[in-house]
């Protein structure tokens, strides 16, 4: 009897723990080859190999800040509740669902047909490149205020 | 008794020279006084007095007698320039002032009193007084009433005394606030990022976009475009507009074209949902791109506008800077330019190079010795069109870091470069070079002209800057924006009236369009600035008002971020005329109507485009494209029917009234009919026969004590 219930005890810690290591953690997936049915700016591939390599060896991205060095270069927003996230346009076909990406934090702004503005974690981002109707992505351009 | 004598002489004399007519307003009054003593070109000016056949007349309004007959004044020689009803403005002979003042027909009249000041003289310029008065051939002023105003920028001060209503003084006209980089509250629904501020509660408490700035930007553009306070000359030019105000992300004293998109979504969105149409301003620029309306952020602007939706830019200030090189290449053709830094202790750069749609070219970064000419270091050629982006540490010569991405852009097929510099040291007589290669195409570089521009630096081979294709990305480029240069009305800061401003940038864009589309004024004008500490110590104040114990400042600023706005203002009241206004429109509009003098020269040109904007002939124009329907609505006083007419109109009154008038004006201003009708009962129909006239657009004026109504006809036979 005392060896079923430790036995149960185990198992159903092993599920707790599994199910939570399965909500909590998001792969470190910045190291794989960018999708090829998306056109990608130069910016864009260029903070992708940038983030691969500061993310080299992590196998989740859930605690994972950018440096300083790429948040600037990149023109990335650090939020008040310390995410960082990215903006950039997107190019996309009537398959793209703005609401899905809706799911994991990203916003989209509907700009003419063809183009939105999205805002996402940085960490999201490989998620974001898997939504259908996505034909080309580019980062912002930082526009030097005139004074 | 010869001393009583003489007093008595003296004051008779006193009496008659200075004797008052109670017809006439006290200045002028004083105005006969001085012309019987004195004639001259100095009163002319300061009466503003004008020969016409050699005889002197003065504008005036002559308040008239209820019974009064036009016919008597015009036999003393008035000319009646319009007809307010009870009102008229004139000009009139002063040798006949006061003879007509003595007429039974006049009850008063006041003399025009010129205005000379700054703002002033900017809407005197562009002839935005008559529209916002309303002078004939208008039927009512136009104010920008009914019309969304948006301005993106930056350096607002929500509660200046000029955004409110001009008559309440407590109804604020600015409807909604998208402050972007606002924490701890609600973005707008679609949005991310920031704050949204729609209720005046909201936004009066919210005050400023950002309490530590120190230049007020946004108030000064916004003050140009809709101020509305009357106690001071330094009204906007649409100042019954509704405004809605975006303050862009700001990161870094840099924001992006992705933030302001958004904000420009965001207006025309809230515009929409109110039914009213809008114009967004955008005094902001910036040269990395590749000036030919295809990049993202142009496509974007350019699908979002339409009927109804306009969008207006400065040109740039770089119409003096040496911020663009250019060189058609050849076989083993190069283009050479040298980086300069405006600041000696700051060597920072952005240099953007935009080749011909498929063909290619190389680029080399170097570091030149001037006393050998020898490039002592280099990132070796650099194929433009092989995405990818490098980064070189500086080795010889200077020390340093630069970054290289190149990629062939997905929008035009264009090759592109971007070189960003770090230097942290530069060997005295050494420079930074870019050396462009290719066989074939024509090639563009652009420095950011924030940090660095492009020097010869007077070695032989190597191009030195120009402003050619200075007008920027953002607010020049695109190829619906109107865009917009500047030209002087006030010497406060050099050159002088009518001329061009020195920092206009120039076209055109790197696909051979004109630019800018038009011209406005831009140095120098005096507009509202926030009442921060540090805006009040850094400004150049024009004047200052308290009201109800808050001082309210105005301030003097020049660019092509002034003279944008003033064009908004005026399309805004463009707007109000139609609502379905789009760009291509308002473009055959100002080539049309454009003002064109010694200083444009033939137009269009990359200096001027269609030459400077004339607010009222332009909304005459506007008025005149806009199609007259056939309409029979049930009206609440009058109807005047048919609109479309073979000169027999008629007038159905609803109310009664007295002292009714029917003027009709020609769409030069003149006054073509009148009939003076007295009084109408309700229900009664009045007759009108313009069969006398040509064909053509005019317009009907129907006043009397309580009626005003004016409509529009077209009279075709």
């Amino acid at each position: 009897m005392k060896l079923l219930y430790k036995l149960t005890v185990c198992i159903l810690g092993i599920a707790v723990l599994s199910g939570c290591a399965a909500t909590k953690a998001i792969p470190n997936k910045f190291s794989e080859k960018l999708p090829e049915t998306i056109t990608y700016s130069v910016m864009f591939e260029s903070l992708w190999y940038e983030l691969g390599q500061e993310t080299a060896g992590l196998k989740s991205l859930s605690r994972y800040q950018p440096s300083d060095k790429i948040v600037k270069q990149y023109n990335l927003q650090r939020q008040e509740d310390k995410i960082v996230t990215v903006s950039g346009y997107l190019r996309k076909t009537s398959a793209f669902d703005a609401t899905a990406v809706g799911l994991f934090g990203c916003q989209i702004t509907e700009l003419s047909d063809e183009i939105v503005s999205f805002t996402c974690p940085v960490v999201r981002l490989p998620e974001l490149l898997k939504a259908e109707g996505i034909t080309g992505i580019e980062l912002p351009t930082r526009i030097i205020i005139r004074r | 008794m010869k001393k009583s004598f003489l007093c008595i002489a003296t004051l008779l004399f006193a009496l008659t020279l200075f004797s008052q007519s109670p017809k006439m307003s006290p200045y002028t009054n004083n105005f006969i006084s001085s012309y019987k003593m004195q004639k001259g070109k100095s009163l002319n000016k300061i009466y503003g007095i004008k020969t016409i056949n050699q005889a002197d007349y003065i504008s005036a309004y002559i308040y008239l007698s209820p019974e009064a007959i036009i016919e008597n004044l015009e036999a003393e020689g008035v000319i009646v320039d319009a007809d307010f009803g009870r009102i008229i403005s004139v000009k009139l002979p002063v040798s006949c002032l006061e003879k007509v003042a003595a007429l039974n027909d006049v009850e008063r009249i006041e003399m025009g009193t010129p205005v000379y000041t700054k703002m002033s003289n900017a809407r005197l310029g562009s002839n935005v007084d008559k529209v916002y008065s309303g002078e004939a051939p208008l039927s009512m002023p136009f104010r920008g009433k009914d019309v969304v105003i948006g301005i993106i920028d930056y350096g607002f001060q929500y509660d200046h005394i000029t955004f409110f209503d001009a008559e309440t003084r407590s109804d604020l006209r600015i409807k909604r606030v998208w402050n972007q980089n606002a924490t701890g509250g609600t973005p707008p629904v679609g949005f991310s990022g920031g704050r949204e501020y729609k209720t005046q509660e909201e936004i009066l408490a919210a005050k400023y976009d950002d309490s530590t700035d120190d230049i007020g930007h946004g108030t000064h553009v916004a003050g140009i475009a809709t101020g509305a306070f009357t106690g001071n000359v330094y009204r906007g030019v649409a100042p019954e507009a509704d405004v809605a105000l975006v303050s862009y992300k700001m990161d870094d004293s840099s924001s992006s074209n992705v933030s302001i998109s958004n904000g420009i979504k965001y207006i025309y969105d809230y515009a929409t949902s109110v039914n009213k149409p809008c114009v967004v301003n955008m005094s902001l620029g910036m040269h990395l791109g590749p000036h030919d309306g295809t990049s993202t952020f142009d496509v974007v602007c350019d699908q979002m506008q339409g009927e109804g939706k306009l969008l207006v830019g400065s040109a740039g200030n770089e119409g003096a800077d040496k911020v663009h090189v250019e060189k058609t290449l050849a076989e083993g053709d190069s283009l050479k330019t040298f980086v300069s830094f405006y600041e000696p202790s700051v060597r920072y750069g952005m240099i953007d190079i935009w080749g011909e749609a498929d063909k290619t070219f190389t680029v080399r970064c170097v570091v030149f010795k001037k006393s050998t000419g020898e490039e002592i270091w280099s990132t070796g050629d650099l194929r433009a069109t092989v995405k990818r982006t490098s980064f070189f540490d500086i080795t010889s010569g200077a020390e340093g870091r630069i970054w290289v991405s190149r990629e062939r852009n997905a929008n035009n097929r264009k090759g592109n470069v971007v070189v960003t510099i770090q230097l942290n040291s530069l060997t005295s007589g050494n420079y930074f070079g870019i050396v462009v290669g290719g066989n074939e195409g024509s090639v563009h570089i652009w420095a950011d002209d924030q940090y660095s521009y492009l020097a010869s630096n007077n070695v032989a081979g190597w191009m030195a800057g120009n402003s050619s294709c200075s007008v920027g990305e953002i607010g020049g480029t695109g190829k619906r924006i109107i865009s917009v240069g500047a030209w002087v009305t006030n010497t406060r800061y050099g050159q002088s009236k009518g001329q061009l401003a020195s920092f206009s940038s120039r076209g055109p864009t790197a696909d051979g369009r004109i630019k800018p589309e038009t011209t406005a004024p831009g140095k120098v004008l005096a507009s509202s600035v926030p009442n921060l500490l540090a805006v009040v110590q850094g400004m150049d104040e024009a004047t200052n008002t308290s009201i109800n114990g808050v001082k309210y400042y105005w301030a003097y600023m020049q660019g092509t971020s002034m003279s944008s706005p003033f064009v908004t203002g005026v399309l805004a009241t463009w707007l109000q005329a139609d609502k379905n206004l789009t760009p291509e429109r308002v473009r055959d509009v100002l080539a049309t109507t454009s003002i064109k003098d010694s200083y444009t020269g033939t137009v269009p040109n990359n200096l001027w485009g269609a030459g400077k904007i004339d607010a009222f002939n332009g909304l005459l124009e506007v008025i005149r494209q806009t199609p007259i329907e056939y309409t029979y609505t049930y009206p609440e006083k009058l109807l005047l029917y048919p609109t479309v007419t073979d000169g027999h109109c008629e007038v159905l009154c609803t109310q009664s009234d007295e002292n009714m008038v029917m003027t009709v004006y020609n769409l030069n201003g003149q006054m073509v009919y009148r009939k003076n009708v007295g009084k109408i009962f309700a229900k009664e129909t009045l007759t009108m026969d313009l069969s006398g006239l040509a064909e053509g657009v005019y317009m009907v004026k129907i006043s009397g004590n309580a009626l005003s109504e004016t409509k529009r006809i077209l009279l075709q036979k």
